[in-house]
């Protein structure tokens, strides 16, 4: 089903290389103490820079070890919160990422990835 | 208009809210002898907060300002029933930065430097290393380093990061090989069992150390350390020796190739560890130089903020809803006494007569099955202006006991974060943590009661 974007809260786009429209990527984290991660998207056709992410939290496909990692740094009064958090995450990832791909597949976002940014979140 | 705002979740929200306020309002059309005007508006504001806090529509602190609005708007206004007048109604609003909670988030600025700079798993580390290779001292070792961080941080916290560090272990046992469960069990417990040991370890405590101050009857962080830690002890070998039994170890040797740190600890990292210490130190001595614990608590704050050690994310991730909590709660309490609710409540209990030692037993026992099903600061905020009212008992040994009893009750996957972090790794049932967790929630009950009882 294609979603109009104008009323739609959500959509998704793959990130381009601005040198050579490749999608293909490297992802390189850069950790240091006390810092919050950031990671450094290079074209791994032609090793330009495409973007800098800061990780606020970090999903790895073992959801579990994931979520973790993530409760280290949340604080949590409810059982029962936190049993419905700890059911959830793995499906919540699962199915979003599924959803990712099918928007990009019916209906990737054709602006660039610092205009979604900058329209639909700014700070 | 984007009607998005009205999700199934969200109406059931707002149908569970209107029946929790009707049900409020309901009470407050009862005229029972002896209570007042502002205590059958106070019965209407609990029940309406107990019902909240016991379906949780909503996350626990959203109740507690909805508790406040409504004391606000029906007990705090000049001329109300309280006999009030125009700034009366900042009683409602003190509890929310009270010294308790400001106690709480010095513990919350700690834990976070700690976490933040990777001192928490290199002290775990620093404790597995040496526990040998026998499944019950790795047990134990798991256990205790998970109890003594719980003290300092958060119980979900300990929990996730000593779960991350078991899993490894775990996985390297056969399928079928008993003491996994006896390990994922021992976590959480032993973190259930740390937070009762310092009065920052969870919220309960904080909660009883407040309603204590509201009364004039404050406890010092050493005085409140004095009590719980002997339990912490004794809880803690009981549940070791009990699931040992329960889950026997299989395997002769576990292997926890925990490598040494190789890198030395930095400066940033030293100079964390001494504020740590420095202000921890200040806390138990509080009896010699006289400064509030809670003032103390503003050291952390100041320094690690101050020299960029934490920054603008670390304070947005500081854990305000639990704040918020506790301010609630003892919001809640100021109108409980204040309107005299509190003491017709405990009228209506026939304590007249009976012994002290089943009194708090009896509290013991609430606090234990209420926090079997709802958050163990709700059962906190709900139970201890009405224990502390009691007559025939000091207000610090029902306040210690209630508080306690609320974190020692650990039976179902619910009944605290611990727990439910525990079960969703996968490798226990519900069946093997109501086995081990009741068994220990019935001694923790008996166990913290005697212990109050014959020593304080």
């Amino acid at each position: 089903m294609e979603k109009d974007r104008t009323t739609s809260s959500e959509s998704a786009r793959t990130e381009h290389c601005p040198n050579c429209d490749s999608t293909s990527t490297k992802n390189n984290m850069y950790f240091c103490k006390g810092e919050k991660i950031r990671v450094y998207i290079e074209c791994a056709e032609c090793g330009e820079f495409v973007a800098r992410y800061t990780l606020s939290a970090y999903t790895s496909d073992k959801s579990y070890e994931s979520l973790l990692r993530r409760l280290r740094f949340t604080r949590i009064n409810s059982g029962k919160r936190a049993k419905n958090m700890v059911e959830c995450f793995e499906d919540n990832v699962k199915t979003e990422f599924d959803h990712v791909l099918s928007l990009i597949k019916q209906n990737e976002d054709e602006r660039m990835i610092e205009n979604i940014i900058e329209e639909d979140f700014p700070e | 208009m984007n009607l998005e705002i009205l999700t199934p979740k969200n109406i059931k929200t707002i149908v569970i809210l209107a029946i929790a306020l009707s049900a409020g309002y309901a009470v407050t059309l009862i005229h029972p002898d002896g209570l007042s005007d502002a205590g059958r508006i106070t019965f209407g504001i609990f029940t309406t907060a107990a019902l909240l806090w016991i379906i949780e529509p909503f996350p626990l602190y959203v109740t507690s300002f909805i508790i406040v609005f409504l004391e606000v708007v029906f007990l705090g206004r000049n001329g109300g029933p309280l006999g009030l007048d125009k700034s009366g109604y900042t009683i409602f609003l003190t509890p929310f930065f009270g010294s308790v909670v400001l106690l709480f988030l010095g513990g919350f600025v700690m834990a976070s430097a700690v976490k933040r700079y990777g001192l928490d798993e290199r002290i775990s580390r620093s404790i597995l290393r040496h526990v040998g290779t026998r499944p019950s001292r790795v047990l134990l070792g798991m256990m205790v380093t998970t109890a003594f961080l719980s003290m300092w941080m958060s119980n979900t916290a300990t929990t996730a990061l000593m779960i991350a560090v078991a899993i490894p272990v775990i996985k390297s046992f056969p399928h079928e090989e008993p003491f996994r469960k006896a390990i994922i069990l021992g976590i959480p417990f032993a973190a259930n069992i740390g937070g009762i040991g310092t009065p920052i370890g969870t919220p309960p405590n904080a909660i009883a150390m407040g309603i204590l101050e509201q009364m004039g009857r404050g406890m010092s962080f050493a005085g409140w350390m004095l009590r719980g830690i002997p339990v912490v002890i004794v809880l803690l070998a009981t549940c070791w020796v009990l699931l040992c039994r329960l889950f026997p170890a299989g395997v002769k040797n576990i292997n926890m190739s925990i490598p040494a740190d190789e890198e030395r600890l930095d400066h940033k990292s030293i100079f964390i560890l001494v504020v740590f210490a420095v202000v921890v130190l200040l806390w138990l001595t509080g009896g010699i130089h006289g400064i509030p614990s809670s003032i103390v608590a503003i050291i952390p704050l100041v320094v690690f903020f101050g020299l960029g050690l934490l920054g603008d994310d670390d304070l947005k991730e500081m854990g305000w809803g639990i704040l918020f909590i506790i301010g609630g709660g003892m919001s809640l309490g100021v109108a409980m006494k204040q309107s005299g609710l509190a003491d017709w409540i405990v009228g209506l209990i026939p304590f007249a007569g009976m012994e002290i030692f089943l009194i708090l037993l009896l509290f013991a026992t609430a606090a234990a099955v209420m926090t079997t099903f709802i958050s163990n600061s709700a059962t906190a905020n709900l139970l201890m202006p009405i224990v502390t009212g009691i007559a025939a008992v000091a207000p610090e040994t029902s306040a210690v006991t209630v508080a306690i009893a609320a974190s020692a009750a650990m039976i179902l996957p619910i009944s605290t974060p611990p727990n439910a972090i525990a079960y969703g790794s996968g490798y226990v049932k519900v069946s093997d943590m109501i086995k081990g967790g009741s068994i220990i929630t019935a001694i923790s009950t008996v166990f913290i009661t005697l212990f109050i009882y014959f020593l304080f």
